[in-house]
C-alpha cells in the first residue's frame, strides 16, 4: 500500500513574494521588489523535484530468536535503497510486535540513502512469552524540498518465540488405557511399589514375591503402580470477552493463554501424553488429541496461525456461533479425555461450559491468567467477579490455577502440584 | 503545561532554525545595543526551548520547608529554567527598547526579536498543534522586519536578500524539524536527513541571492526595467506555484 501526496509546505511562501512585490511597487523601493525574486524562487522550489521513486529492502536480525521471558532481544534492522535514485529523506518506523515493548534504542530512524546504500539501526525488545511476528515497517520518503511525500510499507521476516518450559502439568487422574507417565492408583505393571496380593493363576512369574515364597511357601504377587497415559485437550478461550488486558500496554489474556498453551504442549508431549487443541472465538478451532511428531507439529502450527488464536483483539461482533462451537466440542470430545481450560474467566458463559464438561465426565482443570487491575470501580468489580467465579469453580471441585502473568507459569504450576500432593 | 505536548521538534533543526533567525535579526539590527538585545533574546529563547526537554528531576524532594512553610518543588527543574530563559528575554528586550531613538530603531529591532521569540515558541512548542502556526508567524515577523528596513533605510540590497533568504530557510528548517519530531520523536537519529535538507535549502537560497544580486547590479543603475522583468517572471512562477 503506497500513498503519494504533496505536503504543500512551501505554499505559504507565495505570500512573502506577493508582499515584497506589492510593497516594492507601491512605495517605489527596487530593493524590496528584489526580495520578491527570493520569495518566488522558493515558491517554485518544490517544482524542481517530483515524488521520489521508492525501492527499499529491509532485513531484520535478532540476536536471539528464542529468548526467555524478560530477556533482552537486540533487533538490528538494515534498510537498503535498491532503487537508482538517491533518497534524500527516508523515515522508517519498524513494525514492533504489538505485545512487546522497546526497552532501549529506537525503532524509528531517518537516513539519506544513495543507491545501494544501507542504513542500520538497533533497538532492544523485552521478551514476553508467546509467539511474536513483526509487522511490516512503515516508511515515509520525502524529496529534498519536502514537498512530495511517499508513504509505504516494507516487509521483512521477523519472528520471536519466547517459550518457557513447564516442568510438570497438574493433570487429574483421568487416563486412557495406554502406558504413559501419569502414575495411577491402580496396581499393575510399573516401577513404583503399590501392594502385595494373593497369587492368581496367570500372574507373571517375574512378579511373584520370591523371598516370601522361600520363607513361608506362600505364593504372593507384587503389584506396582500402573503408569498410564492421559489424553489432554487444551481449550483456549479466545472469545471477544477474553481479550482483556490489565492496561493498554500489557498483553491481553488471550496472548497469555496462547503462550501458556504453547508451554503446556511441550511439557505434555515430553510426558508422552496425547494432546489436542480447541479454541472458541472467531471460528471453532479443533485438533483431536493425538501423539507423534507430525501431530504435534500440526497442533503447534494451529497455535501460531489459526485465525481464532490471534493475539490481536477481535471486534465485539466478530465471534462466530459460540453455542454451535460449544456443541461441537461436546460432540467431539472423547469420554476419557481431560480438559485444560485456558481462560481469564471474564464471564459466565465459560463457567457454564466448564461445569458441563466436568458434569459430562471430562476431568477439567482451569488455568486462568489474571489480567484484572486495580483502579476504577468497574475494574474492581471485574476483579471481584472473577474471584467469585474462581470460588464457584473450586466449590464444584474443579481445580483452578490462578496465574498472575508476571510470574512464570512453570513456577505457578510447580507450586500447584506441590499443594495438591500435600492436600 | 508539558502534558499538551507529546512530541517536540528535533534538537538539531531547532538549534539551526534559532541560529538562522537570530542571524537575520542581527542583520536587521542597527546599533551595537540592538545587536546585544537580539543576542540576549536569542539566548533566552534557546534556554526556554531547551528547558522543555530537560528530564524530570528524579531525586528532587517533594517539598522544601522554609520557615515552617512547605513549598512544593515538583517539576521545579523545567519551569525554573523556563522562567530563567523568559527573564533573560525580558531583560534583553527592555535593554534594547529603552535605549531606542525614533521609529526607525523600532522597525529595525521589533520585528526581528518578535520573529525570534515566535519561532522559539513554535520550537518549544507551547502546544502540539500550534507549533507550525508559531513558526510561520515567526517567519512573517522576520519578513516584515526585512521589508520595513528596506522601506525606511534604503539598505544595501545584498543584506536584505540574505536576510529574507535566511528567514525563509529558518522557517523551512524549523518546519522540517517539527515534522521529523512528529513522525520519529526526538531520540531517533535524524542528523543526516536534517543536514541534507538544510544544506539543500541553503544552497538553493544562495543561488537565488546570487541571481537577484546579479540582476540588481546590472539593472539598478538606471534601468529598473530588468528588475521589473525579473519580477514579472517571478509573479508568473508564483502563480504557477499557487495554482498547481
Amino acid at each position: 500500500m503506497t500513498t503519494v501526496r504533496t505536503t504543500g509546505r512551501w505554499r505559504g511562501i507565495v505570500a512573502v513574494a506577493l508582499l515584497a512585490v506589492a510593497v516594492g511597487i507601491l512605495l517605489d523601493r527596487p530593493t524590496v521588489l528584489l526580495l520578491g525574486i527570493v520569495g518566488a524562487g522558493f515558491a517554485a522550489y518544490p517544482r524542481l523535484s517530483g515524488p521520489p521513486t521508492v525501492e527499499l529492502e529491509l532485513e531484520r536480525r535478532l540476536d536471539n530468536r528464542h529468548p526467555r521471558r524478560g530477556e533482552h532481544v537486540t533487533v538490528t534492522a538494515h534498510l537498503t535503497n535498491v532503487g537508482e535514485r538517491t533518497l534524500a529523506d527516508v523515515r522508517i518506523v519498524d513494525g514492533v510486535p504489538p505485545m512487546l515493548t522497546v526497552s532501549s534504542g529506537n525503532p524509528r530512524h531517518a537516513a539519506v540513502l544513495r543507491p545501494g546504500q544501507t542504513t542500520t539501526f538497533t533497538y532492544t525488545l523485552d521478551a514476553d512469552h508467546g509467539h511474536h511476528t513483526f509487522d511490516p515497517a512503515t516508511v515515509i520518503v520525502r524529496d529534498v524540498t519536502g514537498a512530495h511525500e511517499v508513504e509505504t510499507t516494507v516487509s521483512a521476516a521477523g519472528e520471536l518465540h519466547c517459550t518457557e518450559t513447564v516442568p510438570e502439568v497438574p493433570l487429574r487422574r483421568q487416563t486412557d488405557n495406554f502406558a504413559g507417565q501419569l502414575t495411577t492408583d491402580s496396581g499393575g505393571n510399573g516401577t513404583e511399589f503399590h501392594t502385595v496380593r494373593e497369587y492368581n493363576r496367570g500372574d507373571s512369574i517375574r512378579r511373584i514375591d520370591s523371598k516370601r515364597w522361600a520363607k513361608t511357601g506362600e505364593l504372593t504377587t507384587i503389584e506396582f503402580r500402573e503408569e498410564r497415559r492421559s489424553s489432554v485437550l487444551l481449550l483456549v478461550d479466545a472469545r471477544e470477552p477474553a481479550y482483556r488486558s490489565a492496561s493498554e500496554s500489557d498483553p491481553n489474556a488471550v496472548a497469555h493463554s496462547i503462550a501458556a498453551a504453547e508451554q503446556l504442549l511441550g511439557a505434555l508431549e515430553d510426558a508422552q501424553n496425547r494432546v489436542g487443541l480447541a479454541a472458541f472465538g472467531r471460528e471453532f478451532c479443533w485438533e483431536r488429541p493425538g501423539s507423534g511428531t507430525e501431530h504435534m507439529t500440526r497442533v503447534r502450527r494451529l497455535l501460531t496461525s489459526h485465525p481464532t488464536l490471534s493475539s490481536t483483539p477481535s471486534k465485539p461482533d466478530e465471534d462466530g456461533d459460540l453455542e454451535g462451537q460449544r456443541e461441537q466440542l461436546y460432540a467431539r470430545l472423547d469420554a476419557s479425555t481431560q480438559v485444560v481450560v485456558l481462560s481469564p474467566l471474564t464471564d459466565e458463559w465459560i463457567l457454564q461450559t466448564i461445569r458441563r464438561l466436568e458434569a459430562g465426565g471430562n476431568a477439567t482443570t482451569v488455568i486462568s491468567p489474571d489480567v484484572t487491575a486495580d483502579g476504577t470501580l468497574g475494574r474492581r468489580l471485574a476483579r471481584l467477579e472473577r474471584t467469585n467465579r474462581l470460588h464457584a469453580l473450586r466449590q464444584a471441585d474443579v481445580p483452578v490455577v490462578d496465574w498472575d502473568p508476571q510470574a512464570a507459569l512453570g513456577t505457578v504450576l510447580l507450586n500447584e502440584g506441590r499443594r495438591r500432593r500435600t492436600a | 503545561m508539558s502534558t499538551a505536548v507529546s512530541h517536540r521538534p528535533t534538537p538539531l533543526s531547532s538549534a539551526l532554525a534559532l541560529v538562522l533567525a537570530a542571524g537575520v535579526a542581527l542583520l536587521l539590527a542597527g546599533s551595537p545595543t540592538q545587536r546585544l538585545a537580539v543576542i540576549g533574546t536569542a539566548v533566552g529563547v534557546a534556554v526556554v526551548v531547551t528547558a522543555a526537554r530537560l528530564p524530570a528531576p528524579a531525586a528532587m524532594p517533594e517539598k522544601v520547608t522554609v520557615r515552617k512553610r512547605a513549598i512544593p518543588t515538583a517539576g521545579i527543574g523545567a519551569s525554573e529554567v523556563t522562567a530563567l530563559g523568559a527573564g533573560i528575554v525580558v531583560l534583553s528586550l527592555l535593554h534594547g527598547f529603552l535605549t531606542l531613538t525614533g521609529g526607525v530603531g523600532w522597525a529595525r529591532l521589533g520585528p526581528g526579536v518578535l520573529g525570534v521569540v515566535l519561532l522559539g515558541l513554535g520550537l518549544r512548542p507551547v502546544r502540539d498543534h500550534l507549533a507550525r502556526r508559531f513558526v510561520s508567524a515567526g517567519l512573517a515577523a522576520l519578513v516584515v522586519g526585512v521589508v520595513l528596513v528596506g522601506i525606511f533605510e534604503r539598505a544595501d540590497p545584498g543584506t536584505l536578500l540574505v536576510a529574507a533568504t535566511g528567514a525563509i530557510i529558518a522557517w523551512d528548517v524549523a518546519e522540517h524539524g517539527i515534522s521529523l519530531g512528529e513522525q520519529l520523536r526526538t531520540d531517533a537519529d535524524t542528523t543526516s536527513v536534517e543536514l541534507l535538507h538544510a544544506g539543500a535549502s541553503a544552497g538553493f537560497g544562495a543561488l537565488l541571492v546570487l541571481g537577484a544580486t546579479v540582476l540588481f547590479e546590472n539593472g539598478a543603475t538606471e534601468l529598473p526595467l530588468v528588475v521589473l522583468l525579473g519580477l514579472v517572471v517571478a509573479a508568473v512562477v508564483s502563480m504557477a506555484a499557487l495554482y498547481r
